[in-house]
């Protein structure tokens, strides 16, 4: 559903020194520094897929968002979207396609959803019959029905976020973009729009893409995702691999029962197998090579007085920042 | 663009306005009075000190009407605010647009005459309030049914050359992120050769021929002497024919500028 292949664009930006003598001195010479936004980018994505974009901020995700929804034009490559090139800005295209910002309201401030929403539905020419349904259960599922008269300007944010939900998905889009849909939400509407995001998913198959700089969301969401770094896919594959082929190492904690006191401990595993990284009261932490694990375990059951022992992978988000880091 | 989502436009501009009722009646009486009341006072002093009755073609009264209609027109056909367009594209609003699969500029073109539409109707309780209440003033003017009607077709065709003329300079902001200082100097220029500041009648005779080619006489001059009665049929045809030629050749450039403008456009804000 989307394909692209050799995607590069390049940002010039203005650059100004602070202070008075530059803000003058700007008025007539200005530097120009060029930014590799998007550096020979390669994916494609099928359809009923949730891939989760991620990387720091400046890695390149929004700029692929823009170019992949038509909003900017790429400076190399090609795209394709459902056999589109976004940037040609078909309305069929545009018709079958949604955007998704969280940090920027696309309703419109001084009318209620409703009316926005009336709006929405000749814009994408949907019948009437199919509006009333869709919009029924879009407010329904996401528990907005009463809000739906209130000026958008007047709702909270999550309930703004919900309404630019059914507003992004009233015309039932094959392909959906959603640049961080829970920004700014309470824990419970985060959850709600998760929730609502793979319903919809399951029902209506479309290809979606997510960036988002909450773990949680990708965690809850995205069975595969696209680590960018300064503009370059760094890592693209399923999430629960991204541990196993980027973690070489795990961690084996332990409890010690309460023989062992606090008294000094001896060498407790050799370099080999791997090295105590944290310690407090009774509760010991080892680093140990993803292939030694089990021996290492083996080891410290041996020469410790055990009550508990767990072999844990590092975290997700902590793998996925290192890579986003170091790559 | 289809003629149900034209006419949702429409009204959904109108609901806006009507949203806001207070901001309605009151820019609607404080804009029209102060500026009525600033000419009133220039006028009236001038008229004094120099001891005329009539200055132009102008009597005090009639001069009074012009400049009681001059600026609601002018209001009407600008509707709202100038720098609309540019500050979509600075604040990247201009996104949902390209993302929704409309076209900007009828979208643009149809919210700018549902407000000019609104604001006519203000307009002609202007003239209505007169003609019960002040008939002096229109005693020098042959306004009848027929030119009404002719001053609101006129007034609708000002709005939209006005949009376009005003739509391509805004598309400047693609480049210069801040264009606020060019749309003001747009905006006096316009004031002041289209007869909304001063009546093109009292330009110096020479100019005249200038201005009748120029577009800013037809945003608010041309739309204004048709509804107090001045414009002869053959006139206003040459006058509409010069407001649609004008129309085509900005149209012409925006569809320019618009293509160029969007290869630098960078979406900024998301």
């Amino acid at each position: 559903m989307i394909s692209v292949t050799d995607l590069s664009k390049a940002f010039y930006i203005h650059r100004k020194e602070p202070g008075f003598v530059n803000s003058v001195k700007s008025l007539f010479i200005r530097r120009k520094t060029t930014v590799q936004a998007l550096d020979r980018v390669s994916l494609s994505i099928g359809e009923g897929e949730i891939v989760g974009l991620i990387g720091s901020n400046g890695a390149g995700k929004t700029t692929l968002v823009k170019i992949l929804s038509g909003i900017i034009h790429p400076d190399s490559g090609s795209v394709k979207v459902m056999g589109y090139n976004p940037w040609q800005r078909k309305n069929s295209y545009r018709s079958a396609i949604s955007l998704i910002m969280g940090q920027k309201a696309q309703l419109w401030w001084d009318l209620p959803a409703a009316d926005c929403f009336l709006l929405l539905r000749e814009i994408y020419r949907i019948p009437g019959k199919e509006y009333r349904e869709r919009l029924d259960f879009l407010a329904t599922t996401l528990a907005v029905t009463g809000q739906l008269t209130t000026q958008i300007r007047r709702l909270s944010l999550g309930e703004r976020m919900k309404m630019e939900l059914i507003a992004a998905l009233l015309h039932n889009p094959k392909v959906v973009f959603l640049d961080e849909p829970t920004i700014g939400l309470d824990l419970t509407a985060q959850k709600a729009i998760r929730s609502f995001i793979l319903s919809y998913r399951d029902r209506h198959r479309p290809a979606m893409i997510i960036t988002s700089h909450y773990m949680e969301d990708i965690r809850s969401l995205c069975e595969r995702i696209v680590i960018l770094r300064n503009g370059a896919v760094v890592y693209d594959g399923a999430l629960a691999r991204v541990v196993s082929d980027h973690a070489p190492r795990k961690i084996i904690k332990v409890r010690m029962d309460d023989a062992a006191g606090s008294a000094e401990l001896p060498d407790l595993l050799p370099p080999r197998l791997g090295t105590l990284v944290g310690r407090e009261d009774k509760m010991l932490e080892f680093s140990v090579e993803r292939t030694m694990a089990a021996e290492a375990a083996t080891h410290l059951l041996r020469r410790l007085p055990v009550e508990d022992l767990t072999i844990n992978e590092p975290d997700i988000g902590t793998v996925i920042e290192s890579i986003m880091r170091e790559g | 663009m289809n003629l149900r989502l034209t006419q949702q436009l429409f009204t959904m501009e109108i609901r806006k306005a009507f949203a806001y009722r207070t901001d309605f009646w009151l820019s609607f009486a404080v804009s029209t009075l102060a500026q009525f009341a600033v000419a009133w006072y220039l006028w009236k002093s001038i008229f004094t000190y120099t001891g005329k009755t009539t200055i132009g073609a102008f009597t005090f009264s009639s001069l009074m009407f012009y400049y009681l209609l001059a600026p609601v027109i002018a209001r009407t056909v600008y509707s709202g605010n100038f720098g609309d367009i540019a500050s979509e594209i600075y604040q990247g609003t201009l996104t949902r647009y390209l993302i929704y699969p409309v076209s900007f500029f009828r979208y643009k073109l149809i919210v700018h005459c549902a407000n000019a539409t609104i604001l006519l109707t203000q307009l002609l309780m202007i003239i209505a309030v007169v003609k019960l209440f002040i008939p002096s003033l229109l005693s020098s003017y042959h306004m009848s049914p027929f030119h009404i009607v002719q001053g609101i077709v006129t007034t609708l065709a000002a709005a939209v050359l006005y949009f376009i003329f005003s739509s391509w300079l805004q598309l400047i902001a693609f480049w210069a992120d801040q264009v606020w200082s060019l749309t003001a100097i747009i905006r006096f220029i316009i004031g002041l050769l289209g007869g909304s500041l001063l009546p093109i009648a009292l330009f110096p005779e020479s100019m005249q021929p200038v201005l009748k080619v120029l577009p800013f006489s037809y945003f608010a001059h041309f739309p204004l002497q048709c509804f107090l009665g001045n414009i002869s049929p053959a006139e206003w045809i040459t006058g509409m024919g010069m407001m649609t030629l004008w129309s085509m050749l900005f149209c012409g450039v925006y569809a320019i500028v618009w293509h160029r403008g969007n290869l630098s456009y960078t979406g900024v804000g998301i």
